[in-house]
């Protein structure tokens, strides 16, 4: 009866018993629609309420909420009367084995882990036709994580760490194993790529960040560079996709290597300045997912109204879709990083902490970041500019497709404004002690001072 | 768009001031690249054919300036200089349709209005400018130096204060003379104000928008403090700005009197080029489009590769 009432069990267990309903009712697509947003709404409910006993390291009820609020705002955007909703249905139980993993239940991650590769892998399967080289490349990918997984679970050291975070390199996408991430942004149906676009990172973060730090420093150097190439590789691909979700999908890619590459800079350090390294990560993190997820959600509703679109073919949105050009220009410009929204925020905390240990490290950043956003205002052009096409039945978005997508502005803009607040960036009791003057970086200080 | 767009970048770099204040060569650096986009700004903004353009290039020239501010530390200046900036080129480019309106309804072109002939050189208002742009402001730095004991020799912050207020005014007072080289006590007493106008203001605005800004004592002269210029490079930099604006002078004065200076064959053989090197933009915008398609192309061959 303890453990049925153990909340790290209740958030897990409340998505997937709504996956099991919502398996029943699969022909009322409005039911399971209503079974997802309750489940999301319990499962918000259970976090707030039992938010002392789920706190842990690296942000732990942050990452939840943040993937909770990732299917809450997906099923919301979601029309029921457009196709099956069996995109819920796996939407749910991926967000019940998410949950499990990111709260530690009775210390089995890996079965939680587990459970979600093996989901992922039957999903992209139901997807693929008999000769989709990248869907079968993907499967094996997700095989591979598990294998490696397992490794980290039985191996010896430090062959279990390296194994554990290549495994966990494909949810927090790491070049050349970012394949399972993309094409699951790209080619799944319905919800599920924008809120694994959320959440896969998410994930991927919680498990791998903190076993950076027991990485040898050789690996943490080759990690370095692997990151940057993700970062510059995720940048080019993104120029040469058709799709919207594509072009999406490897922006995340390009931006989360800035990630891996920040946290192979930092990990190796210890005390206070690792400790803000990782409040930093997190914050960056959140910062990029939100950013894409709520293109993510915006390409989902263009899925709705036109189908699978290429970029071209879209052109010409802004005069028969006001309302959806107004908030695609405004994630646009959240997603490049621009001023107002949280990823500025987070890149200039980056900023500040790799300027003070050396000028070359504010360099690289700038320049990925430059890569990672230079496709963002041609992106928006081909979209929203040119001229209409006549065969085609635009149809601008509606109150309830609207909500998210403000949502998530909102909630970007709130992380900008107010990051040290909502992230816990130098908290008194953790920053302003004797510690800060002695381990932290003295551009530290001026992170708080701008942040505050 | 002119007044939110382009002041957005320089609000931009005024909001990271704590961060460029961490390296004396990023302030370098924006200092440099603020130089750079001043005289390229200017220099294409003279050669272009059209008044849209001519102020877009004006607006570059005038973020260069600004950018120069910060990169001299002077980041409350460069707020002014924002605001100030965005209100009167937001009337010009207001003004610039109503200019092309009467240009379009001109029977003669060009208008006839610019077929006037050149008023006869006029000493008063010679004289007035020239005191105006250079004895006045010299009295008044020597008074301070020598008779006030202020050391200004040693407080770079407030040169550049005095600097950036002087060359301001000379540029207006030369944009009059070029406009209104006619003789009247009116232009002459102009200049006056003028100078008295922009010299105050900005040594007003420049305080109190810096005790607005950076209220904490000890903030500003940090930045200062920061982004010194090499004390040669710096008295250098002020000696050959201070000397180009004493030869437009001359040069003016000389051409009113039917004298024309010796310029070299080479040089003249190449101005009609570098006016269309420079009507064009130096052709950067087109090397960027060939950068983005080589990229591009680079992106796509990636694209099937991997």
């Amino acid at each position: 009866m303890t453990i049925l009432m153990d909340p790290t069990l209740v958030v897990a267990a409340i998505p997937l018993a709504g996956a099991a309903l919502g398996v029943l009712f699969l022909r009322t697509p409005r039911v399971v629609q209503a079974l997802a947003l309750t489940a999301a709404l319990l499962d918000l409910l259970v976090l707030g309420l039992s938010l002392e006993s789920l706190r842990g390291p690296g942000g732990k009820t942050i990452l939840m909420g943040l993937f909770i609020l990732g299917g809450l705002l997906s099923t919301l955007g979601r029309d029921p009367q457009r196709g099956t909703p069996v995109d819920l249905v796996l939407m749910l139980s991926f967000l019940g084995f998410g949950l499990g993993f990111l709260s530690g239940t009775a210390g089995l991650p890996l079965f939680w882990m587990g459970g979600l590769l093996g989901l992922l892998m039957l999903t992209i399967l139901r997807e693929g036709g008999p000769r989709d080289a990248a869907l079968y490349g993907a499967v094996v990918l997700a095989g591979a994580g598990l294998l490696c997984l397992l490794t980290g679970l039985s191996g010896s050291e430090p062959l279990a760490t390296h194994a554990r975070v290549l495994g966990l390199a494909l949810l927090l996408p790491l070049f050349p194993v970012h394949g399972l991430f993309t094409l699951s942004l790209s080619r799944l149906p319905g919800v599920l790529p924008s809120f694994l676009g959320i959440g896969l990172p998410l994930l991927g973060f919680h498990g791998a960040w903190p076993l950076l730090a027991h990485l040898p420093a050789v690996s943490l150097k080759a990690l370095a560079l692997l990151a940057l190439a993700t970062a510059g590789f995720g940048a080019l691909k993104a120029l040469a996709q058709s799709s919207v979700e594509g072009r999406v999908a490897y922006a995340q890619v390009a931006y989360l290597g800035i990630l891996w590459w920040f946290g192979a800079s930092t990990q190796s350090a210890t005390g206070a300045t690792a400790a803000v390294a990782t409040q930093v990560g997190l914050f960056f993190l959140c910062a990029v997912t939100l950013a894409m997820y709520g293109l993510l959600l915006a390409a989902s509703q263009l899925q709705a109204r036109f189908g699978t679109c290429t970029v071209e073919q879209l052109g010409g949105l802004a005069r028969p879709m006001p309302r959806f050009a107004t908030l695609l220009t405004l994630l646009i410009t959240a997603a490049m990083g621009l001023p107002l929204f949280a990823l500025f925020s987070a890149f200039m905390a980056i900023a500040l902490f790799v300027a003070g240990a050396s000028p070359g490290s504010l360099l690289v950043l700038l320049v990925t970041w430059l890569l990672a956003s230079w496709q963002f205002p041609q992106f928006l052009q081909l979209i929203l500019f040119g001229k209409p096409r006549a065969d085609l039945l635009y149809q601008d978005l509606r109150h309830k497709e609207i909500l998210p997508l403000v949502i998530v502005l909102v909630l970007l803009v709130l992380a900008g404004l107010a990051p040290s607040t909502v992230f816990e960036l130098g908290r008194p009791t953790d920053l302003d002690s004797s510690i800060m003057t002695q381990d932290l970086p003295p551009a530290w200080h001026k992170v708080l001072m701008w942040t505050r | 768009m002119h007044a939110g767009m382009v002041n957005a970048g320089g609000f931009l770099l005024n909001r990271l001031a704590p961060l460029y204040g961490l390296s004396s060569i990023s302030l370098h650096v924006v200092f440099l690249v603020g130089g750079l986009t001043v005289l390229l700004g200017a220099t294409m903004m003279l050669t272009q054919n059209d008044i849209k353009k001519t102020l877009g290039f004006s607006t570059m020239g005038q973020m260069g300036y600004m950018t120069m501010e910060c990169g001299l530390g002077a980041f409350a200046l460069a707020i002014f200089h924002l605001i100030a900036h965005g209100v009167f080129k937001a009337t010009l480019f207001l003004s610039a349709g109503q200019v092309i309106h009467a240009a379009r309804r001109e029977p003669k072109l060009p208008p006839s209005f610019m077929t006037e002939e050149t008023p006869p050189f006029s000493r008063l208002t010679w004289f007035t400018g020239f005191a105006m742009t250079l004895i006045v402001p010299l009295t008044i730095l020597l008074a301070a130096h020598d008779l006030l004991n202020v050391p200004l020799r040693d407080q770079q912050g407030a040169v550049i204060f005095l600097f950036f207020g002087w060359v301001t005014a000379s540029q207006a007072i030369l944009s009059l003379y070029r406009l209104n080289a006619v003789a009247s006590w009116k232009v002459a007493l102009t200049m006056v104000l003028t100078l008295l106008l922009i010299g105050f203001t900005y040594l007003w605005a420049g305080e109190l928008f810096t005790y607005f800004l950076y209220p904490k004592p000890g903030t500003v002269a940090q930045y200062f403090q920061v982004a010194a210029l090499p004390g040669i490079l710096f008295d250098g930099l002020v000696l050959v700005t201070t000397f180009l604006i004493v030869l437009v002078w001359i040069l003016l004065y000389a051409n009113a009197q039917g004298k024309h200076f010796l310029v070299p064959e080479w040089v003249t053989s190449r101005v009609p080029r570098w006016h269309v090197w420079f009507m064009n933009r130096l052709y950067i915008d087109v090397l960027y489009e060939k950068l983005g398609h080589q990229v591009l192309r680079l992106a796509h061959r990636l694209d099937k590769t991997l």
